[in-house]
């Protein structure tokens, strides 16, 4: 009794004295009838497994199932690469193991369970690697609690039986363990007694298993991963028998779970994402701030994964050595002593234990020493061989296999086992050959790989859900009598030439003076999207594929389709001159192409024209349209037709960007690698730079508008559950980089709003040369944060709103490229019960889909980042191999300097590089002389007047010279009487010849030197020349087009200056606008002034505010010849001062909203003096 | 933590919308007017009333109220969870807890008919596995009617917890300790079951719709998470439903009461 009551005293938080402690644990379990089974075998179940979307984790015998395997624990722990990793399919876990093995530490473990358990709860990160394994809920099941408890059978075995009266002896059910078959076998032997199993039920060790199930081609992986695994088993036990004498690294002992678990919650540890900055002789991290200083702290932790690091005490902290351009490649030796240590001490600490693996898959090759050993040896034996991964961040992986010498010189995937206290590096087995290294397929195979991008083709049973009727397929009768027939409108596509997925739409009607309706509706603008959710139904194979692809990916050599291509190119595809669904958004519009109405839903419509940008600008521009697509004009009338629809979707789409722009749209730029490629090798010949016309803006300004509307109308049926695109608001130490480059050049950026953000970039623009701009809009976009999808009920979301900040918008989704797009298949579901459903069905979606969406976005989020890191990286890998044949000479900007060398942006491709100025011992590099260069012009077909060079003499450096660096300018100095030879300043614009470096281990990579400065002008003269001779043609100014829509709506309005708008300089600009509002121009130093500036340069636009729930911004055309008119001043100047207002109010956030009561009462008054004005105007013009 | 698995499973077993098992007991103490034990699942919790008596302080006053004065106390047994003590008596937590049942049994008392008389409520929690509370009001109920109290109504009570973006009802030990937000609810149910206990079956029907003037009281514990308002409203209304069941359940064991207490006094039929 004493003890009991002494126990329960002690019990404190401390935790020390847990373990004396006794407590009993009695829980209640509920078991149930109606637990999934996931067996399309299953009659019982299968409205159950229908509902849960489970019915393809097994096969029945009819999909080529031969028997159900029910692994034991042992069995997974030993062999996680055989039984979870998908080698061997209709594998059932029983969840009670599942939760054991997934609730493991990352630390020793391979963790191939956990990422099962995951699958199945839908988990991003491996939905749709592991569809082979069903979790299945034992613990909760009737039958199988009751055989437990009746009879002393194993689990594995209960759950067998349960499985085997389902599927009636169609095949056998597998239990794969060893000690139960190795009893079953004494057992056999003693009584000759096999009947111990139920019916159906086989138990068999592994070995045994694999031999009798694992035949021909589909076994082969099962076996080799067996082998890899028994082999990495036998060298463990060889290791922990030399542990003791072992000689090599020896780690340190990860915490166990409990005590990193109590560290996270008291504060002792911190727990964070790792990343790697370098590998090698140095090697260095960092975990949310925290620094690790070695190898050693890192503790066999690998880049990316979370991560639980103790901090040291503050004596002990150091400071990063690392600051060379090198740093991705691991540094050298030398390079130590030179490197001295500049920046402050930080918080320093070491890894005491790893929550979860990041890293699982890796792209390697063999260590070059051991290729050459397998070389030189091939027939030796050996059961391993060090490979080196393609991401230098990852640390190398000795690779257990016996085929080493097929390995030579190819890239193939390993998967990370596990790495123990005493070992230098984890091991690993291998996974699949990719191709050879430096091959191209080989590199892209890698890529894929790298990213994890689905490239198999679709399933069978997903192609056999598309509609049999194939390409004859046509609208089918009762679609035509349930949509909305927009036939008669007439709808166009524009897209890029070439284009096959035609994903959206235009159409544009004038209502007749007899169908306007009480709002006034002289206009109705349509964007019409493809409707592929009429067939993708959920919950089909087809939809799992699509979500699993999650995005089209274009590479440059080819397209990896998220859906086949009978939809995306034919069924789903809006083609010119065919009947099509679609799912429509519809404005009406007043005369004054303000809306006054917007409709959702699905509809028929049939595209008359299937254009290209390049021909839709030219009609739009009075041309005669080139003929660079499929479609056909009818003769003149036809093409004025179109141009006239064109010309009102240019002025609506202006008018709302002018709207975005005011509301502090930032529009930035990045660059996207085009390349002209031979068509029977597939190489490239040339780099294409984007040529931009206005009308691509135009589409795109409708198609945000489109998505931006979609939004709003999902979310306020569902605001619990609608899936939004969510640019959250850049954190302003992105911008910190950008300011101290920015103060370098005189200018004082301004990041505290969009707005602001803008008019700094206007003013650099103005300033600066055009490379220098070119660096600022493209680093500002990697300051800014990631767009992302979001589910709106979403905890994370509910801390600060779902608005895109770089869009200006309130709520935006993606909702106009279902075909390219998983996103927007769900958007369209979303919107589709959003406007037909009924309250209980609109309930219903929304309790369904709340659950799964959260996963759902991050998965979309994760494909999408994946995607466009294989797109840019594709890029490169195609300019580096046109770089392999013809080096390039280009212009670049200095934009950082490190101790022995630059990092350079090269504007013509975004892209950030390194310069190296010192060769391995130190001593400086020579700028590339003329004389270095050697002209290899014969057989180079020269359009442009351009000479190309190779270089001719190796990168050595010079003796007697070294780097001298301080803040901003980095010199060469001669060491001997400290002369400064050549320097190089920030921002500063050098050129370089561009060549390609090729790389084994990590692939070919870019090598940039600095030319001369003396050396070749004239050439780079003609570069310049050719360059500005064909410049891009610049995007129409919004204020010039909105200028042209005024213009012929109001033909009385008379230009002052139609021209030099673009030429003027900020002075003048400020002047201007002084003058036409009246205002002194002090006000205009204001950072609101800038955008108000911006829109009162419109000059004959005039602004209003309205104070309508939308927010909207009136823009009003006004006479100018009239401005003289004193009271219009007065009106203006109050307008411009509402708006201010507005603006100000609106970047005050809530404490703005708080005054907007006040705030809507002055614009009241301001409404009624522009509504004075207004009238005067009329009564002059009459 | 997974708290409710892919299949909307949750860690015992049960859905979402399922209560755990009740059950029941009346008149486990001759020493008090009426006492009555409720379980569910490994909850277990007693109640005693006592009165009504004499109101013996508090009364005399001049402007004191004529009604009956319905006093809650609530204790808890040294063993009642395992480790760590959730609440002792008398302090914060367990006072909220005895003043918002005592208004809640309040307004299912009618007090009226016995005028400056007081009850005693004691309810004691003999094993914690989560919803004690809840267990508490239905068990208060029991033992009220045990004692002969003239009651308006039955009050049900339940307990809804949010966990996994999902609201629970009836959550036990293990998904209290997940710290998501708690809502313990208290509904006065007017309905009643069918006479003819034949159609039992379809009495759910009858009980939704005879919910007319219900009294409600609520303790939010929204605190622990950030509750959203859509949050709360699913909670909401899985607790008023959670509350109506458990209502039918302890107006169904009443009658069954009653029913055996007549046969034993042979009455034909009650």
């Amino acid at each position: 009794m004493r003890v009991a009551l002494g126990g329960a005293e002690d019990a404190g938080p401390s935790g020390v004295d847990r373990d004396r402690d006794v407590a009993r644990l009695v829980r209640s379990t509920y078991a149930r009838r109606d637990v999934a089974c996931g067996s399309p075998e299953c009659v019982a179940h299968a409205e159950l497994n229908a509902a849960l979307g489970v019915c393809d984790f097994l096969r029945s015998r009819e999909q080529g199932c031969r028997a159900y395997v029910v692994p034991d624990l042992c069995a997974f722990r030993k062999y996680p690469e055989v039984f979870a990793s998908g080698v061997v399919r209709d594998v059932i876990a029983s969840r009670a193991h599942a939760r054991r093995l997934g609730g493991r530490s990352g630390g020793g473990g391979s963790g191939g369970l956990p990422s099962m358990t995951r699958s199945i709860k839908g988990d991003s990160r491996a939905m749709g690697k592991n569809r082979s394994v069903f979790v299945f809920d034992d613990e909760h099941c009737v039958e199988v609690v009751r055989a437990m408890r009746s009879s002393s059978i194993s689990r594995e075995v209960a759950c067998a039986a349960h499985y085997a009266k389902k599927v009636r002896g169609k095949f056998p059910i597998v239990v794969v363990s060893d000690a139960q078959a190795a009893n079953a076998a004494n057992a056999a032997d003693d009584v000759g007694a096999r009947d111990v199993f139920p019916e159906g039920v086989v138990v068999l060790s592994v070995e045994g298993f694999i031999e009798q199930f694992c035949g021909g081609s589909e076994g082969e992986a099962a076996r080799a991963a067996y082998e890899a695994a028994r082999d990495a088993e036998d060298e463990m036990e060889g290791d922990s028998a030399v542990a003791s004498t072992s000689t090599g690294t020896n780690y340190e002992a990860h915490w166990n779970e409990r005590d990193v678990e109590l560290g996270l919650s008291e504060g002792v540890l911190v727990k964070g994402v790792l990343k790697v900055k370098a590998l090698g002789v140095k090697c260095e991290g960092h975990v949310d701030g925290v620094f690790i200083p070695s190898k050693h702290a890192m503790n066999r932790a690998m880049h990316g994964d979370v991560v639980a690091v103790e901090v040291a005490p503050e004596s002990e902290w150091c400071a990063s050595m690392i600051n060379t351009v090198l740093e991705d490649e691991g540094v050298r030796e030398s390079d130590l002593s030179a490197s001295v240590s500049s920046s402050p001490k930080t918080r320093t600490g070491k890894i005491v234990g790893i929550l979860r693996r990041e890293v699982m898959d890796v792209v390697a090759c063999l260590d070059s020493i051991d290729e050459e050993e397998i070389t030189r040896n091939p027939h030796a034996k050996r059961n391993g061989a060090l490979c080196v991964p393609m991401d230098g961040k990852i640390v190398k992986i000795k690779l257990l296999t016996r085929r080493a010498n097929e390995l030579v010189g190819k890239r193939f995937v390993v998967r990370v086992d596990r790495w123990r206290e005493n070992q230098r590096y984890p091991n690993g087995h291998l996974i699949r050959v990719l191709g050879d290294v430096g091959d191209v397929d080989g590199e892209m195979a890698a890529l894929l790989a790298r990213h994890e991008i689905p490239a198999e083709p679709f399933g069978a049973r997903a192609l056999a859900e598309l509609p049999r009727e194939g390409t004859n397929w046509v609208v089918p009768r009762e679609e035509l009598e349930t949509r909305r027939d927009l036939r008669h409108h007439r709808a166009c596509s524009i897209d890029p030439p070439g284009c096959t997925d035609v994903d959206d739409a235009l159409s544009v009607r004038a209502v007749p003076q007899s169908e306007r309706g009480a709002n006034g509706g002289a206009f109705e603008i349509g964007v019409h999207i493809a409707d592929v959710s009429y067939f993708v139904q959920p919950g089909t194979t087809l939809d799992h594929e699509a979500q699993t692809r999650g995005t089209t990916v274009y590479l440059v050599d080819r397209r990896l389709d998220m859906l086949p291509s009978l939809l995306s190119e034919n069924l789903a595809s809006l083609l010119e001159k065919r009947d099509r669904l679609a799912m429509s958004c519809v404005w009406t519009l007043d005369e004054n192409l303000d809306v006054v109405d917007v409709w959702f839903g699905r509809t028929v419509i049939h595209s008359r024209h299937q254009m290209t940008y390049y021909q839709a600008q030219a009609i739009y521009d009075g041309k005669p349209p080139p003929v660079d697509g499929s479609t056909v004009f009818e003769g003149e009338d036809d093409i004025a037709v179109v141009r006239e629809d064109l010309k009102t979707l240019v002025a609506f789409a202006n008018k709302t960007n002018a709207i975005r722009v005011a509301h502090g749209a930032v529009e930035l730029e990045s660059a996207e690698l085009r390349f002209e490629t031979d068509a029977q090798t597939k190489s490239p010949t040339e780099v294409i730079q984007k040529s931009e016309v206005p009308m691509m803006r135009v589409v795109a300004e409708l198609m945000i508008l489109a998505n931006s509307a979609a939004a709003r109308a999902t979310h306020s049926v569902f605001p619990s559950c609608a899936l939004l695109r969510r640019h959250a608001p850049p954190r302003q130490d992105g911008f910190a980089e950008l300011s101290r480059l920015a103060a370098t050049k005189g200018v004082k950026l301004d990041c505290s709003s969009g707005e602001a953000l803008n008019a700094s970039l206007a003013r650099i623009a103005n300033e600066c040369d055009p490379e220098v701009t070119t660096l600022f809009k493209g680093l500002a976009t990697r300051a800014m944060s990631e767009a992302q999808y979001v589910s709106s009920g979403s905890i994370s979301a509910t801390e600060s709103s779902f608005g895109h900040y770089g869009l200006a918008l309130t709520y935006y989704t993606h909702f106009t490229s279902p075909i390219r797009r998983y996103a927007d298949i769900v958007v369209h579901r979303q919107l589709i019960a959003a406007v037909e459903a009924t309250e209980m069905e609109k309930k219903a979606t929304e309790d369904a889909t709340r659950r799964g969406l959260d996963s759902l976005a991050e998965h979309l989020n994760e494909r999408n980042r994946a995607s466009k890191r294989a797109q840019s990286r594709c890029g490169e890998i195609y300019l580096l191999w046109l770089l392999r044949e013809n080096p390039m000479i280009e212009p670049a900007v200095v934009h950082e300097i490190r101790d022995d060398g630059l990092m350079v942006f090269l504007p013509s491709f975004h892209i950030k590089a390194p310069v190296r100025l010192v060769d391995d011992d130190g001593n400086t590099v020579e700028e590339l002389r003329e004389s270095d260069l050697v002209d290899v012009s014969p057989g180079y077909n020269s359009s442009e007047s351009v000479t190309k060079w190779v270089q001719a003499s190796p990168v050595v450096g010079v003796a007697g010279t070294r780097l001298r660096r301080s803040d901003d300018v980095l010199e060469v100095v001669r060491s001997s009487d400290g002369v400064v030879l050549r320097s190089y300043s920030l921002l500063q614009t050098v050129w370089v010849q561009m060549t390609c470096k090729p790389g084994r281990a990590q692939g070919p990579k870019l090598e940039l030197r600095i030319l001369d400065v003396e050396a070749h002008a004239g050439a780079r003269e003609a570069r310049l020349v050719a360059r500005r001779a064909a410049p891009p043609p610049a995007p129409a100014s919004l204020s010039a087009a909105l200028k042209n829509v005024i213009k012929s709506r109001n033909p009385l309005a008379m230009d002052e200056d139609d021209a030099g708008d673009d030429l003027d300089t900020d002075e003048n600009r400020d002047e201007r606008v002084a003058r036409h509002l009246n205002v002194p121009s002090k006000r205009l130093r204001d950072p609101l002034a800038a955008s108000l500036a911006g829109l009162a340069l419109m000059d004959d636009v005039f602004i209003t505010v309205d104070d309508s729930p939308m927010d909207a911004l009136r823009v009003v055309p006004i006479n100018l010849s009239r401005v003289s008119d004193s009271k219009e001043f007065a009106a203006r100047r109050a307008a411009c001062d509402a708006w201010a207002r507005f603006v100000s109010t609106r970047s005050a956030g809530a404490a703005g909203r708080a005054r907007s009561a006040r705030r809507s009462q002055r614009l009241e008054d301001a409404h009624a003096r522009v509504a004075d004005v207004k009238r005067a105007r009329n009564s002059h013009l009459l | 933590m997974e708290y409710v698995s892919f299949e909307g499973l949750r860690l015992d077993g049960r859905r979402a919308n399922e209560i755990r098992r009740p059950r029941h007991a009346f008149a486990i103490d001759a020493q008090c007017d009426g006492s009555a034990r409720f379980e569910l699942g490994n909850t277990v919790i007693e109640c005693r009333v006592d009165g009504p008596s004499e109101r013996k302080f508090g009364g005399a006053e001049e402007g004191a109220s004529e009604a009956c004065a319905l006093t809650c106390s609530h204790g808890r047994s040294a063993f009642a969870s395992d480790g760590v003590q959730a609440g002792r008596k008398g302090d914060g937590r367990s006072k909220q807890f005895e003043s918002v049942l005592a208004k809640a049994l309040t307004s299912a008392v009618c007090v009226d008919l016995m005028p400056r008389c007081e009850v005693q409520v004691r309810t004691t929690v003999l094993c914690d596995d989560g919803g004690a509370r809840a267990a508490s009001a239905c068990a208060a109920v029991l033992a009220l009617a045990d004692a002969g109290i003239p009651l308006k109504g039955i009050i049900g009570s339940c307990t809804v917890g949010h966990l996994d973006g999902e609201a629970l009802i009836d959550v036990n030990r293990d998904e209290e300790r997940g710290r998501g937000p708690e809502l313990w609810t208290c509904a006065l149910s007017a309905g009643d079951v069918p006479d003819d206990d034949e159609n039992e079956d379809d009495g759910e029907d009858h009980l939704m719709g005879a919910t007319g003037n219900h009294i409600t009281v609520i303790v939010e514990e929204l605190e622990r998470g950030k509750t959203t308002m859509e949050t709360f409203k699913s909670m909401h209304d899985l607790a008023l439903a959670g509350c109506e069941t458990s209502a039918r359940y302890l107006r169904i064991s009443l009658r069954a009461r009653t029913r055996a207490l007549a046969a034993t006094r042979a009455l034909e039929k009650f």
